[in-house]
């Protein structure tokens, strides 16, 4: 039987994204998944079919975590793995990855004392030089690590209400990402009024109990009786619980989302300009996201926003509220999601923000506009025409070879073709 | 001799299945009488490895990567400066940048690719057929719509060719019999669907030749070399020394080995030049390459299969088929035929061919009487027109660009050659310049 070692040394979110391309290795044999210790429980929960590998990754160093991975080192040595999937493009992985040799690593690899990235892997970093125009979900791009991946329907179960409550998410892990407390309020209880009443439950670790605190400040006295502030009160398995079975899950951009997504809990989720749907939108089909898409969306969280967060005010006006309301009760009403391509009459929104609704097609996600203006629909399509192309995948766009616009000299590059293909670099 | 032969510029590409096609079609555009030159990617790839090999950072290496591939557009223009082409001739993957193509097109030199890939497995064709003033390829619908959809109004299909008098039958003898011959022989690389195909023919009179088969263990002992490279002169020894030549197109799928796809591989026109017998899998353009009877086909594994058991017991029907696909090839289907429908084509969609200054002929011209010493004796000035024809040089190349391509030149020169580099040195010395 085949045997893959996947490598992802990111973080929570990261771990969940790395669904599509560890259910592909599944189906053609047996998936070894080496993770930061800390991760260990989840990726148990996430994926009970792969034999788990824990690596201290994060953290300062320290002599008995070194000798732990030097141990799973040995044991890797001793193994012989088909291929090896190296989803980071880190000198830690790639040093772990120098237990191989240079041809079995897949994605980023070492060699000469830095990192080559596949073919594939440069493909998606040009295409971060354009982050707006880009539409390649991290889910989607991972999976590609992998020739012909699973069908993206099949990753996660379609979004559907489980009865079980709404799920607040305070924060992520950069404040920037988030609603302010405020704001989150309102959502908070028009969410609640919407779905007649059910039992809210706050999820978030330690470092968000004041957050909560500030929230139940905010929320109306009648509502707190149905509040359960679970911050900081949850290990894997008991967040894992709480999440299954929501109605709806109330969050920013934050491994909680794909938590949910990954369940099939519907996600209402709240993008600020620093996260983008387009690249780690919740996964799957029928989950909704609030996407700011102001003129300099998207943009890095790390760095300092010139226009103090601008992207952050349209969110906290009223028109947010009617169309959060108008996806509830449309939801409630058995409305959505049944026809993924279809586009309810909802209320219209301020200025720079955007409605979308998730679905996918055989390249991977493909969200569908339901509300505000995508100026850069066009040439989003175009550029997932050119993977498409790239990947061999066929979908609906395909075959609608566009006329050239201005993008031939970023997307395609003389090297990739009239040097011997399939180098890493 | 065309009554107007035209200066040609092939550009090949450094590696892949298109190189030897380049080659071949420079051979038709030679022997069909026109001046044609030859730019030799593949010498510039031993640099590209060397780049690879100097043990660089990836990103360090990546940079270099893309500074040589300018290095190589400049040596591409270099080449089309001395010749001056009224035509550069782009074989698939060949280096011609977007900005050098967009440079040939204001410099008014007209350029064709001919695409011989299949356009669902290279991409690039979207960003760069637009640029070429013409663009022959090997498939049909919908390949030439998307051609037009992307502004390129120039597509032409072009099926790929033979070339006889080196695709030919050979005699050979008994010693390269016994080494290359078996009854049943692939020359071809280790697909997913030529893999799982072959595996059941494990056992038999079977050599497989050729690279990429490596991890195919069932087929092992029947790999030739160690799945060596093959160059192209060996490899019409194998096709000629096999009693039966598999020819199953390739697939990146496994789901269906027999792919039923739409364009012919060159090895179908190549073992039919030759006079060797294949059993080749059918596609959907072949009924207007090949009648019926000049190629056995299969359309399934299991008539694959039957085929090879069937046509090794019939020699006599092996001998049929192949005799009518030669003869087919031979009248149809040759690399000269290819060549002067392309330049048909381009001369029909984008008019006559630019004629030199002055409505001088557009090649073999001589340098202009001003140009030229006044010491060359009136048969050596007869004799230029030769030289310059004979050194590629375009028609506004002087004395001295003759004497500096002379001197370039390496080998033995003619008496002509030699006399006018000894009219240049003498001048020099007696400083007459």
């Amino acid at each position: 039987m085949a045997a893959f070692l996947v490598i992802q040394a990111a973080r929570f979110g990261d771990l969940v994204q790395t669904k599509r391309l560890l259910l592909s290795l599944a189906a053609r044999g047996q998936v070894h998944l080496a993770v930061d210790a800390g991760l260990l429980p989840l990726a148990r929960l996430l994926y009970p079919f792969a034999e788990l590998h824990s690596l201290a990754l994060h953290g300062r160093p320290e002599a008995q975590a070194l000798a732990r991975n030097a141990a799973v080192l040995a044991r890797w040595r001793d193994r012989r793995f088909d291929a090896v999937y190296n989803c980071n493009f880190s000198g830690a992985t790639a040093a772990l990855c120098r237990v191989f040799e240079p041809e079995q690593v897949v994605g980023y690899r070492p060699e000469n004392g830095g990192i080559a990235r596949s073919p594939w892997a440069r493909v998606a970093f040009r295409l971060s030089e354009r982050r707006a125009l880009s539409p390649l979900n991290l889910v989607d791009y991972w999976a590609h690590f992998a020739a012909d991946p699973v069908p993206a329907g099949a990753v996660n179960p379609p979004a559907s209400s489980g009865g079980q409550g709404l799920g607040v998410v305070l924060a992520g892990r950069e404040s920037r990402r988030s609603l302010p407390v405020p704001v989150l309020a309102e959502v908070v209880r028009a969410a609640y009024e919407a779905l007649g009443g059910p039992g809210v439950f706050l999820l978030g670790s330690t470092a968000e109990q004041p957050a909560a605190r500030q929230l139940l400040r905010r929320l109306p006295p009648k509502m707190l009786r149905s509040v359960q502030d679970l911050s900081g009160k949850t290990d894997w398995p008991a967040l894992a619980d709480a999440v299954a079975g929501l109605d709806a899950l109330i969050t920013p951009d934050t491994g909680i989302m794909h938590l949910a997504a990954h369940v099939g809990v519907p996600v209402l989720a709240f993008f600020l300009s620093s996260a983008w749907l387009h690249e780690t939108g919740p996964y799957g089909i029928g989950h909704h996201v609030w996407q700011a898409a102001r003129a300099c969306s998207p943009c890095l969280e790390t760095a300092p926003c010139p226009y103090g967060t601008a992207c952050g005010a349209p969110l906290a006006k009223t028109e947010l509220l009617r169309s959060l309301v108008a996806v509830l009760t449309s939801a409630r009403n058995g409305e959505t999601p049944g026809d993924a391509d279809s586009r309810p009459a909802l209320p219209p929104l301020p200025a720079d923000l955007q409605l979308w609704r998730t679905r996918v097609d055989a390249l991977g996600a493909l969200p569908l506009l339901l509300t505000g203006n995508d100026s850069l629909a066009a040439q989003r399509a175009e550029v997932r025409a050119f993977l498409a192309a790239r990947l061999h995948v066929t979908t609906e766009a395909r075959g609608e070879a566009t006329p050239p616009g201005n993008m031939e000299d970023w997307l395609y590059n003389d090297a990739d073709w009239m040097l011997p293909p399939g180098r890493y670099c | 001799m065309p009554a107007d032969p035209l200066r040609i510029l092939v550009v090949l590409p450094m590696y892949g299945g298109s190189l030897p096609i380049g080659r071949y079609c420079a051979r038709a555009l030679e022997a069909m009488g026109h001046n044609v030159r030859v730019f030799e990617a593949p010498l510039l790839h031993t640099a590209f490895t060397g780049l690879r090999g100097l043990g660089l950072a990836p990103a360090q290496t990546a940079q270099l990567e893309n500074s040589f591939l300018q290095v190589v557009a400049q040596a591409v223009w270099a080449q089309v400066q001395a010749q001056e082409p009224q035509l550069v001739l782009a074989m698939a993957q060949a280096p011609l940048s977007r900005s050098l193509l967009q440079r040939l097109r204001r410099a008014g030199v007209r350029t064709a690719m001919w695409f011989v890939e299949d356009h669902e497995v290279f991409d690039y064709w979207r960003a760069y057929a637009p640029l070429y003033d013409a663009f022959a390829v090997i498939q049909k619908e919908p390949f030439l719509s998307l051609l037009e959809g992307i502004g390129q109004r120039n597509a032409l299909y072009l099926p790929l060719a033979a070339q006889p008098d080196f695709h030919r039958p050979l005699q050979l003898n008994e010693r390269e019999q016994r080494e290359y011959g078996a009854d049943i022989g692939f020359l071809g690389a280790g697909y997913p669907n030529r893999r799982l195909a072959f595996r059941p023919l494990a056992g038999r009179d079977f050599k497989i030749w050729g690279s990429d088969w490596e991890g195919e263990t069932l087929l092992a002992a029947h790999i030739q070399r160690g799945g060596a490279r093959i160059d192209a002169d060996e490899s019409v020894k194998i096709y000629n020394a096999s009693r039966i030549n598999l020819n199953l197109h390739s697939s990146l799928r496994t789901t269906e080995l027999v792919s039923n796809g739409d364009f012919v591989n060159p090895r179908t026109f190549e073992l039919a030049a030759m006079g060797a017998f294949q059993l080749v899998d059918r596609r959907a353009l072949m009924p207007e390459l090949f009648a019926r009877d000049e190629l056995a086909t299969f359309g399934s594994l299991e008539e694959f299969y039957a085929g090879i058991e069937h046509f090794l017991a019939h020699p006599e029907e092996r001998a049929a088929f192949a005799a009518r696909a030669r003869a087919r090839v031979l009248r149809d289907h040759t690399y000269e035929q290819r060549m002067a429908a392309l330049l048909a084509f381009l001369e029909q969609r984008l008019g006559p061919w630019p004629r030199d200054d002055a409505g001088a002929p557009a090649t073999g011209d001589a340098p202009a009487a001003s140009d030229l010493p006044p010491e060359l004796t009136t048969e050596l000035r007869a004799a230029l027109a030769d030289v310059v024809r004979g050194l590629g040089l375009g028609p506004h190349a002087g004395f001295d660009d003759v004497i500096s391509a002379l001197r370039a030149r390496s080998g033995a020169l003619t008496e002509t050659e030699a006399a006018l580099l000894f009219l240049d040195e003498w001048r020099k010395q007696y400083g007459k310049k």
